[in-house]
């Protein structure tokens, strides 16, 4: 048995069978009255029989309600949703009733179709479903299209329903390992920064005299033994929480975005850069927020979209759905980092900057440093990414080393000033080049052969 | 349905031709119904629209060439026929649930049932009639065709909006 076949387009426009038959019937009056023949008066018989039939089953005006819901409306991607539509008919029967639902783009039907055609009786209800499945973003369902039609398809009404609604696919969040950072303020809560204080901790902080209280393990008896009548303590460093400020670069000057593949409709596919920064920032407020700090973002691009600073994981489900909506665009007004709110995050509180980096970033950047704030930038390497997609021949080579030898050349001006520059190739995990970058031993002791 | 249709029009105005001695008219018709028969597997709405056009314009050349009117009359219903039945596949093909389609069969059956038993008796009717058409039934006949057609479209076109 053969499988019913697909229509070629999902939805048809109505055709223009009223207009056709109007037509025919004047064009044979016309003629047989010029003609003087009453044999072509008689062919009009048949269509204005028809036209007739159409102003007899006209359909009525429809008094429908119509609802649309998800199975789950804030979802992982890849993770399949399924949308109902409920369609109650308050009004006249209708004879033939069409309603697609117009999807957003990049939205993939997995199953069931997304329009319906059926006859629905006074009073009658109908529901119908399909499944769907996105990649990270915001999905904005909002008009559904309907039309009624009468048995011969020569009448039809048509119009919109607005069923507003959102789907949230938020991004993957992979687990990183913690990164140390060191802002110059911390919190009262107890965290994993050292605090420059003595209290309670970890690490050895200083020795001092004996005060009432002090448990008495931490005696140190080697310093008491050198003093006559006063005991002395070892004091560790206070470990604290702190804020943390992320900023998301989603300038499209930024961003880039290469061929991935052709799929079978051959719809080229696209894989942005921003994706990547996307996943970084999830990770990394994932980790932050694990480890207690109290964690913001500022999605800065097409607007400025701030989450401001929380703890937990109520702050965490915040950020990734503000992550689910990021996307780049042109602002000519943000063009540059100039009007970064540096309000916006606690004044000597660590910024972790996710960007490619533009040529005008470190003015700003070295700016904000003075100002006290710690900056750690990651930043997806926008020159290795976009040769992916290039052909090899000596032109793309030189241009590609012209391009690398001028990124390697801002980084390493931002570092001259103290920035931490994390230098990330989009296609090795991020926790690797942390680790590497983050966890490598200061220059003067890999000098003395000291750590790696 | 629409084949069946298709078949009854084309085999008319073929036997028509061909007994009056014109082979190549014949023909030519012949191969016209083959390419809608197949354009009606195809569902090709643009595809109908023309050859119901054709059609009438076939009928009307075999009026123009004195050939008796009646089967005339019978193509252009089963032109109308196919053209509606092509119209009822296409909608089918929106839908796989057997009970929404054995309705929708049903609706567009009985409606058509009803149309062409009309048709058919106005025809046979006005064949028996043989009224003859001088110039004062004329203009009264044009007059009052031109505004209910005209009435007509506007009632339409006034539900379409």
């Amino acid at each position: 048995m053969s499988e019913r076949p697909k229509p070629k387009t999902r939805h048809r426009p109505p055709e223009r069978r009223l207009l056709l038959v109007v037509f025919l019937a004047y064009a044979l009056f016309v003629l047989g009255l010029a003609v003087r023949s009453g044999e072509i008066l008689l062919l009009t018989i048949p269509f204005i029989l028809v036209l007739s039939a159409a102003f007899f089953y006209a359909p009525a005006v429809p008094n429908l309600q119509i609802k649309r819901s998800f199975s789950e409306d804030y979802v992982s991607p890849g993770k399949i949703i399924t949308v109902s539509i409920l369609i109650q008919n308050q009004g006249e029967s209708l004879d033939e009733f069409y309603i697609e639902d117009r999807l957003p783009p990049k939205l993939e039907v997995i199953e069931g179709e997304t329009f319906l055609l059926t006859r629905l009786p006074k009073g009658d209800r109908v529901e119908f479903h399909y499944q769907v499945r996105g990649d990270r973003g915001s999905y904005p369902f909002e008009k559904i299209h309907i039309r009624c039609n009468d048995a011969l398809g020569l009448v039809n009404r048509q119009g919109w329903v607005n069923a507003v609604g959102q789907i949230f696919v938020k991004p993957a969040v992979r687990k990183l390992r913690s990164i140390p950072i060191r802002p110059l303020n911390t919190h009262l809560f107890t965290g994993p920064i050292p605090a420059h204080r003595g209290g309670s901790g970890l690490n050895f902080f200083e020795v001092r005299e004996y005060n009432l209280g002090d448990p008495l393990r931490q005696i140190n008896w080697k310093i008491t033994a050198r003093h006559d009548d006063d005991l002395y303590t070892n004091h560790f460093e206070l470990e604290r929480v702190a804020d943390v400020g992320i900023i998301l670069d989603a300038r499209q000057q930024t961003d880039m975005t290469i061929p991935l593949k052709n799929d079978p409709d051959n719809q080229p596919l696209a894989i942005s850069l921003f994706e990547h920064s996307v996943l970084a920032t999830a990770a990394l407020s994932d980790l932050f927020l694990r480890d207690g700090h109290r964690v913001g973002l500022l999605v800065y691009g097409r607007g400025q979209h701030a989450t401001f600073p929380g703890y937990g994981k109520i702050q965490r489900e915040r950020i990734l759905r503000a992550l689910a909506q990021a996307r780049t665009g042109d602002n000519m007004a943000l063009e540059s980092l100039s009007y970064l709110p540096t309000r916006f995050f606690p004044s000597r509180s660590q910024i972790v900057f996710i960007s490619p980096l533009s040529p005008a970033d470190p003015p700003i950047l070295t700016q904000l440093l003075a100002n006290g704030y710690r900056i750690l930038i990651i930043s997806p390497d926008s020159v290795s990414f976009e040769a992916q997609s290039l052909p090899e021949n000596f032109d793309t080579l030189y241009a590609f080393r012209l391009a690398r030898i001028e990124r390697t050349l801002l980084i390493r001006r931002l570092q001259r000033f103290g920035i931490t520059v994390v230098d990330w190739q989009v296609d090795q995990p991020l926790e690797t080049i942390l680790r590497n970058v983050l966890f490598r031993a200061p220059q003067e002791f890999r000098k003395l052969g000291i750590g790696f | 349905m629409a084949q069946v249709c298709i078949a009854f029009a084309t085999l008319v105005l073929v036997v028509q031709a061909w007994l009056l001695g014109q082979r190549m008219e014949a023909l030519l018709i012949f191969g016209v119904g083959i390419v809608w028969t197949l354009g009606c597997l195809r569902s090709l709405a643009w595809l109908d629209s023309l050859m119901l056009v054709l059609y009438t314009l076939l009928v009307i050349f075999s009026i123009y060439m004195n050939r008796p009117v009646l089967p005339g009359y019978f193509v252009i219903l089963s032109a109308l026929a196919a053209w509606n039945f092509g119209y009822l596949n296409r909608r089918l093909e929106y839908t796989s649930d057997p009970g929404i389609r054995r309705q929708f069969v049903y609706n567009h059956l009985r409606r058509s049932g009803i149309l062409f038993t009309i048709a058919g008796a106005l025809a046979v009717i006005g064949y028996f009639i043989q009224f003859q058409l001088n110039l004062g039934i004329a203009i009264l006949v044009g007059a009052l065709g031109i505004f209910g057609l005209s009435q007509l479209v506007g009632f339409l076109l006034k539900q379409k909006e």
